[in-house]
């Protein structure tokens, strides 16, 4: 028993007081009778019961005092400390990172032959955990990558089937595990919790040292795998053109154990085995080489490190020719020379220019009107560069320039004002551009701000359904653009935000994204249709008069995107889903467990498996007795006042 | 007519004796008046009084008949009796006498106390009785007691004598304890005559009663008056208490509540029956009084109930 507020017994002080009231009021009254003789016979009677009369003489006496005892042991609050059941959420967290397909998983924990995967053995502990807990007792799975997946929760026993359903649906994710944004959201789960408990999963390779938060819960970390270092990946390959046009193949491919490794690399072009060399790379060290002679005609280089490891994901690396996709481009009333030449020398860009008399809208991707718009829109991405006061789908209700304000004080009304972040805007430095005179015109509801001057749009960007648009409302020959060598980049920017290229990037670049990711394609306004080839050479066809977003992208390799016009192929890109993330290689190669991943972990101690999770949910608890005392003190009051009035 | 309260002074008649302002008016004297005490016994007196006498007198109370001897008087000579049966037969009467009636007023300090004081109860009662054995031309004798006999008024023959008896019965003062058993046993020894004798006491005085064997030894017929107080018959006080007795100052502490009050009447009521079958062994006339009792309710219906008065 303990007490919740020890310093209640100070009213002790009251019973004191009580006992000292007691002590001081009025003895007996003094009362005359006329003889104590007939008293005698009943003084012997109440002698011979003296401690009942002591007792009744004294009731009330004591009656007070054991109230006043009672009362202050209630201010105290007496309890019984207990431990009470509560359910627990328990958190199994697994890794479910790229390294995680390390094969160096344990094979007797999950019952199969060699070659078991850290995830399958992860898989495994978390169905044992599962098999430990207790009915009331809540599971929340999580797969932890880059972000945290819930795959399954629910409380036992009723959910379990759902808990399992959810550990064998965890798939690896081709990241790296984000241990400290992990534990951020594992901690949002179990702050609701009464008792929470965060059991993670992992093959320890992850960076501890950026996990400084730790959530205030139990946390232990259950290492699978072996802890091998034995892997060697391609960490890059990349192909590119010289100035000659000659084909240059970049590789390197990286030991990450601890033993020299020795293999065949083998180099595949558009499928077919071009080299093939044995190669010996020290531990912990990189072999690097830069290959030409390559067909000139290339379009997809594969390289294969041939030696078997902890993760063959790895040992290939694909990578695309980069050629630029071809963007037919109609020029209506090119003022200047400045334009035409910038709309040139964007890649893959055929530029045809026509007057607006002669204006014909058919096959082009892209119409760029200077100081002339068509009664109807173009068939086709646009650009309107200086809108005519009349007979624009931009409404044009003044001129911006040089005035007089009514305090005598010269502006210029076209001054930029206001730069907002946009893809157009990509690497280019618009401080410092000035214009003098522009097309006041009112922003369309489409249309979002690019660049403006203090009350009127001077860039804005939007999507008149169908297609994409861009207004530049003031003649490129008022600015000071021409002279700016940002002016060539905006242009390109332009053409390609239009025709759905990356922004900022040659278009002759290559396009890598992560086994998974959606790959996005924006048709040519001219493609008809669509067509997706994946790495296992499985095509998708898809309408091409829409954006879309293929997202069968889980195997690493080469995914061609073709867009045709009708039966004719109008552009080809190719997307390369790369297990090992750019810039990230070295890190996501390296599968040895980083020595300090099991610091995360708050719950000290070695603990085996079957024991990781800590025992019966339960939380201290104080079971006061207020109700009974309360009870009692009233019981008291009652007799007090029945003896005093009886 | 109205009695009044034994603690209030009583209203007397314009004119009346200073004595009689303190305990009786007029109007319950006149009905005293008319009151007789009853003696269950005919006594041997010195003098004439309005009672029969075991002599046989000149009385017109017919007693008996015995046949005529030389010498008799032959007036007393029943000649109704002679013509029926031939034969001389002389009328015997009873010889009236006066009765010495003998009232003892209890004057210890426990008589001083109550709501109504016992002892100012008994000097009423002691007057009236008095009063009404006096206008019966009964000799009184009226004695004061505690320990001993401490005041005695001379026998008292005459209804002028009144004034002097309620003088000697205003003036019974409190004193000292009660020894019942000595003071009956000395005034019996005293006391030539014997008569009615009237006990108005408390009795709170232990083995007190066997005194009264002393007085019927010498021929007293003997009517014990039993005076209690409400607050000895159903006593007030609660709670811590320390009793003080009036009579010889010994306390003793009691914490008094219902149940020890109970136990207090229970010992009361079985004393008073006790005192009562004692005295109805020893043909004692025992009335158990109340003070709270008016006067004119014990003398005119209680009494007369009991037999005392007639």
């Amino acid at each position: 028993m303990t007490l919740l507020s020890p310093w209640g017994l100070i009213w002790l002080l009251a019973v004191a007081a009580v006992l000292g009231v007691y002590l001081l009021r009025p003895r007996s009254r003094r009362v005359e009778v006329s003889s104590i003789w007939l008293w005698q016979g009943v003084l012997k009677e109440e002698s011979a019961r003296s401690w009942i009369q002591w007792l009744k003489r004294h009731l009330l006496l004591i009656l007070q005092v054991l109230v006043a005892l009672v009362a202050v042991f209630l201010l105290a609050r007496p309890a019984l400390s207990r431990t009470v059941p509560v359910g627990r959420t328990v958190v199994l967290a697994i890794d479910a990172s790229e390294p995680m397909l390390a094969n160096d998983g344990n094979p007797a924990v999950v019952g199969g032959a060699t070659g078991v995967t850290r995830l399958q053995e992860a898989k495994a502990r978390a169905h044992e955990l599962i098999a430990q807990l207790e009915p009331g007792d809540r599971a929340i799975i999580a797969a932890m990558a880059d972000r945290v997946e819930i795959a399954a929760q629910g409380s036992l026993p009723q959910d379990a089937r759902a808990l399992r359903t959810g550990i064998d649906r965890i798939q690896v994710r081709p990241a790296e595990l984000d241990i400290a944004h992990a534990l951020h959201v594992l901690d949002g789960l179990t702050q609701t919790a009464r008792v929470g408990e965060i059991v993670v999963i992992s093959g320890g390779v992850f960076d501890a040292q950026q996990a400084t938060y730790r959530p205030p819960v139990a946390i232990q970390v259950l290492q699978v795998g072996r802890g091998e270092a034995d892997n060697q990946a391609v960490t890059a390959l990349s192909a590119r053109r010289d100035t000659r046009g000659d084909l240059q193949v970049f590789t390197r491919v990286r030991n990450f154990g601890d033993q020299p490794a020795t293999g065949p690399l083998r180099f595949t072009v558009d499928g077919q085995l071009y080299h093939e060399q044995q190669i010996t790379i020290p531990p912990q060290n990189s072999w690097e080489s830069v290959l030409t002679e390559f067909p000139p005609d290339a379009a997809l280089i594969q390289a294969t490190f041939g030696r078997r490891d902890l993760l063959m994901l790895d040992n290939l690396a694909t990578a695309s020719v980069p050629s630029p996709v071809a963007r037919r481009v109609l020029l209506v009333g090119g003022r200047t020379e400045q334009l035409e030449r910038a709309l040139r020398a964007v890649p893959g860009v055929d530029l045809t220019k026509q007057e607006p008399q002669a204006y014909a809208p058919a096959g082009f991707d892209v119409y760029v009107f200077e100081g002339w718009f068509p009664p109807e829109p173009p068939p086709g991405h646009w650009v309107l560069i200086d809108p005519p006061t009349n007979g624009s789908t931009i409404a044009v209700s003044n001129t911006l320039g040089r005035r007089t304000t009514d305090r005598g004080r010269e502006i210029n009304e076209a001054q930029v004002a206001r730069i907002l972040p946009s893809p157009l805007l990509t690497g280019v430095d618009f401080t410092g551009i000035t214009v003098t005179e522009g097309k006041r015109v009112s922003l369309p509801e489409w249309a979002e701000e690019v660049v403006s001057a203090r009350d009127a749009p001077l860039i804005f960007m939007g999507y008149p359904r169908p297609y994409r648009a861009v207004v530049y409302t003031f003649d490129l020959r008022s600015t000071n653009l021409f002279g700016r060598i940002g002016f060539p980049i905006l242009i390109a920017n332009t053409i390609n935000w239009l025709t759905g290229e990356p922004v900022g990037q040659a278009s002759t670049e290559e396009r890598t994204i992560v086994p998974g990711a959606a790959l996005q394609v924006q048709p040519l306004p001219r493609a008809t249709h669509v067509q997706v080839e994946t790495p296992d050479k499985r095509t998708y066809r898809f309408d091409g008069n829409s954006a879309l977003r293929f997202l069968d992208t889980v195997l690493p390799g080469a995914y061609t995107v073709t867009q045709f016009a009708g039966s004719e192929a109008i552009a080809r890109r190719v997307h390369v889903a790369s297990v090992l993330q750019p810039g990230r290689e070295m890190a996501m190669g390296d599968l040895k467990p980083r020595a300090d991943a099991a610091h995360i972990s708050t719950v000290s101690g070695p603990q085996a498996a079957q024991f990781l999770i800590l025992g019966p949910g339960a939380e201290p608890a104080h079971s006061e007795w207020w109700r009974f005392l309360g009870v009692l003190i009233l019981g008291g009051l009652i007799v007090e006042w029945w003896w005093f009035h009886r | 007519m109205a009695v009044a309260p034994a603690a209030e002074a009583p209203r007397a008649p314009t004119g009346a004796p200073a004595a009689y302002r303190h305990l009786f008016d007029e109007a319950f004297m006149r009905r005293l008046e008319r009151l007789q005490l009853i003696s269950q016994r005919m006594h041997g007196a010195a003098s004439h009084g309005g009672r029969r006498s075991k002599k046989r007198g000149t009385s017109v109370e017919f007693a008996d008949y015995r046949e005529y001897t030389r010498g008799d008087d032959l007036r007393q000579i029943d000649w109704n009796v002679y013509g029926r049966s031939e034969r001389l037969y002389v009328k015997l009467r009873e010889d009236e006498e006066s009765l010495t009636v003998h009232v003892l007023v209890d004057c210890s300090r426990s008589m001083d106390f109550g709501r109504h004081n016992k002892l100012a109860y008994a000097r009423r009662l002691a007057a009236a009785l008095g009063y009404v054995a006096l206008c019966n031309q009964d000799q009184v004798e009226v004695s004061g007691f505690g320990e001993r006999v401490i005041s005695r008024l001379p026998s008292l023959r005459a209804k002028a004598q009144t004034n002097r008896l309620f003088t000697f019965c205003s003036d019974l003062r409190p004193a000292g304890a009660t020894d019942l058993k000595a003071v009956l046993r000395s005034y019996a020894s005293m006391n030539r005559r014997s008569g009615m004798a009237i006990l108005i006491t408390d009795l709170l005085n232990p083995g007190g009663l066997e005194g009264l064997a002393s007085l019927q030894d010498r021929g007293y017929e003997v009517v014990l008056l039993h005076l209690l107080d409400p607050l000895e018959t159903d006593p007030e006080a609660l709670g811590e208490v320390e009793l003080r007795d009036r009579e010889d100052g010994n306390m003793v502490r009691l914490s008094l509540d219902a149940m020890t009050l109970d136990a207090y009447r229970h010992r009361l009521n079985t004393w008073i029956e006790e005192t009562e079958t004692f005295c109805f062994k020893r043909q004692v006339r025992y009335v158990a009084v109340s003070t709270a009792t008016p006067l004119e309710d014990l003398l005119f219906r209680q009494f007369r109930a009991r037999r005392i008065v007639t």
